[in-house]
């Protein structure tokens, strides 16, 4: 009888010791504004750096996880030095969904015509996943890692991007997306990227959304200014260490300006929209701008906005690259 | 024979004495309520991802609660001292020795149905399809079990209960992992560093060979009969070493 007793107050305990955490998380929860010598003294605390390092570790596994769940469990590696010389390379991944063109490398199971194990190696080759032409699965099932990735990195811009992009264009659930990408907004005020891609959001997804066009327009436009703004300074502080944008955010700094002169069109103030375009032409040279500027002056003389006189990557083909791309995969992972 | 499977009969005896059954039932309960992690990702139709975290988890405990089941059971019959009345019955130390080994490996073996069954029914509840390369799966993961034992049984009369199930451990880890490392930096060895990984590579065990989780997992096909009937062979010969050598061993030592 005692021990039933010792048991069911163990389980009242453990009920009372949830009920309590949960009543006092938000005395504990941690505050993004700390002190500059909380900072310092946390980049002095060896055992913050392994953890935080330790985390940052993890999220790279989970985000390489999402390429073995693309390539269908086939797991792909960079070709050593000695097989580059033997004419095995890298190339541009066939039949990739939008937004996920990537290169693709060797197997880690090897061909059988380079394969020195013989039997070993067709047993290998049937009992891991293994094909001879890379197929891709639907990204909607990379979407629970992109959100693993996200808890253990909140920094890390893109997974918000990607998580975002496939949550929206895949999963068909943009409410989802939106709220990550607030959320980013919320952990990385500073990150142009993110501005961009929930001002993108709101541009595509209004009605989705179930946002009146007007409100989301103008929360597009203000969206993408602050993009803008902060796109313009990363780029200034690149510059000034001798670096530049990668050639995503390049596209996604021009899209942004594409997309906030868009905005401003559909609101009628077609002045602000011709200054965008000239501003975006002068600073990122996105030829799609010119197209707009055309646009944006034919509805200033009240000749309509009809879809086929927007420029947009998505229906004009001025551009090289794709639509997609510039939720393209970041470079780091191009070894896949 | 008989004398070994009386002793196999023992061992599984004094493990539910143990509660270890409750263990497992608990552990796999937890998997089950992982199952509410599910939700938390708000997509539905993520099959691979549930199946990914249920194969994972329950290999990692299949492996631990084999090690660890394994590694206890001679130490701790020499440390008690109840090996000594057992010996001094008419059987032999080949007997006892097989008999333990018989004994984990059952057990073992019904720690990965029972994951499996509890795996099924976590699908099963959510929806999500396996197909006949599940039960192929299983079938390999139970013959891995029984490697394992052998080995943990054999390295349990050279090192002590702790060091086992941490150098066991690790050799589990490393052998799932250390031939796509040769594999790919073979092109890049040359002379006696070639020769010397070639070795290690025919030598060492595959335990990597004994897991369809991934097949599972992104919904291949069943594998060849051919490949299970090698893998069965495979296992066999190396669960086949190490009980030759720890037999051979455990009749040589001094208690």
């Amino acid at each position: 009888m005692w021990s039933k007793a010792v048991g069911l107050l163990m389980m009242a305990g453990v009920g009372l010791c949830a009920a309590l955490a949960h009543l006092s998380a938000p005395w504990f929860e941690a505050k993004g504004d700390f002190r500059q010598e909380e900072i310092e003294a946390a980049q002095e605390s060896i055992a913050l750096s392994l953890m935080g390092q330790l985390q940052l570790t993890a999220g790279s596994l989970l985000w390489l996880k999402t390429l073995e769940y693309l390539h269908n469990g086939v797991a792909y590696r960079a070709p050593t030095k000695t097989e580059e010389e033997a004419g095995a390379t890298m190339h541009e991944s066939v039949d990739t969904p939008g937004g996920l063109a990537h290169k693709d490398g060797l197997p880690m199971v090897p061909d059988k015509n380079r394969d020195w194990r013989g039997f070993a190696g067709d047993l290998q080759r049937e009992i891991m996943p293994y094909q001879e032409h890379i197929t891709h699965s639907d990204p909607k099932e990379l979407i629970p890692w992109y959100r693993l990735a996200i808890r253990l990195n909140p920094n890390l811009e893109r997974l918000y991007t990607l998580g975002a992009f496939f949550l929206a264009d895949f999963a068909h659930e943009p409410d989802e997306a939106m709220r990550t990408l607030e959320a980013g907004v919320e952990a990385n005020p500073w990150s142009f990227e993110i501005h961009a891609s929930l001002g993108r959001l709101y541009f595509d997804y209004h009605q989705a959304l179930g946002i009146e066009p007007r409100e989301a327009y103008e929360r597009t436009a203000a969206l993408l200014t602050k993009a803008i703004d902060l796109g313009d300074k990363e780029k200034a502080a690149l510059e000034k260490r001798g670096e530049q944008l990668d050639p995503l955010q390049q596209q996604l700094l021009g899209e942004s300006y594409l997309f906030l002169a868009r905005s401003y069109t559909e609101l009628g103030r077609y002045e602000d929209a011709l200054r965008v375009c000239d501003d975006g032409l002068r600073k990122t040279s996105y030829s799609l701008l010119r197209v707009q500027r055309r646009a944006t002056e034919k509805a200033q003389r009240g000749e309509g906005t009809g879809e086929s006189s927007r420029a947009s990557p998505a229906n004009t083909q001025q551009q090289d690259t794709q639509p997609c791309e510039v939720y393209e995969q970041p470079r780091a992972l191009s070894h896949c | 024979m008989k004398k070994s499977c009386a002793i196999a009969y023992v061992t599984i005896l004094e493990s539910f004495r143990r509660k270890d059954p409750y263990v497992v039932i608990i552990l796999g309960f937890a998997i089950v309520l992982g199952a509410g992690l599910f939700n938390y990702f708000g997509v539905k139709g993520l099959d691979k991802f549930v199946k990914d975290v249920g194969f994972t988890v329950t290999n990692v405990l299949v492996i631990v609660i084999c090690v660890a089941t394994a590694a206890r059971q001679l130490p701790s019959e020499i440390a008690n001292r109840t090996l000594y009345p057992l010996l001094a019955k008419p059987v032999s130390r080949t007997a006892v020795f097989l008999g333990k080994y018989l004994g984990v490996g059952i057990m073992a073996s019904a720690v990965v149905l029972v994951f499996s069954v509890e795996l099924l029914v976590l699908f099963a509840v959510l929806g999500i399809s396996v197909g006949g390369v599940f039960f192929q799966a299983v079938y390999l993961r139970v013959l891995s079990v029984w490697f394992i034992t052998a080995m943990v049984l054999c390295l349990s009369l050279v090192l002590t209960p702790g060091a086992n199930v941490t150098v066991s451990l690790l050799l589990c880890l490393a052998m799932q992992t250390f031939a796509n490392t040769i594999v790919t930096v073979h092109s890049e060895l040359t002379g006696v560093s070639l020769r010397a990984t070639e070795i290690i590579y025919w030598v060492v065990p595959h335990l990597e060979l004994f897991d369809l989780s991934k097949k599972v997992i992104h919904g291949w096909p069943l594998v060849p009969w051919w490949v299970i009937l090698a893998m069965t062979l495979y296992g066999a010969t190396y669960s086949g070493v190490f009980l030759v050598l720890g037999c051979t061993r455990f009749c040589r030592i001094a208690l």
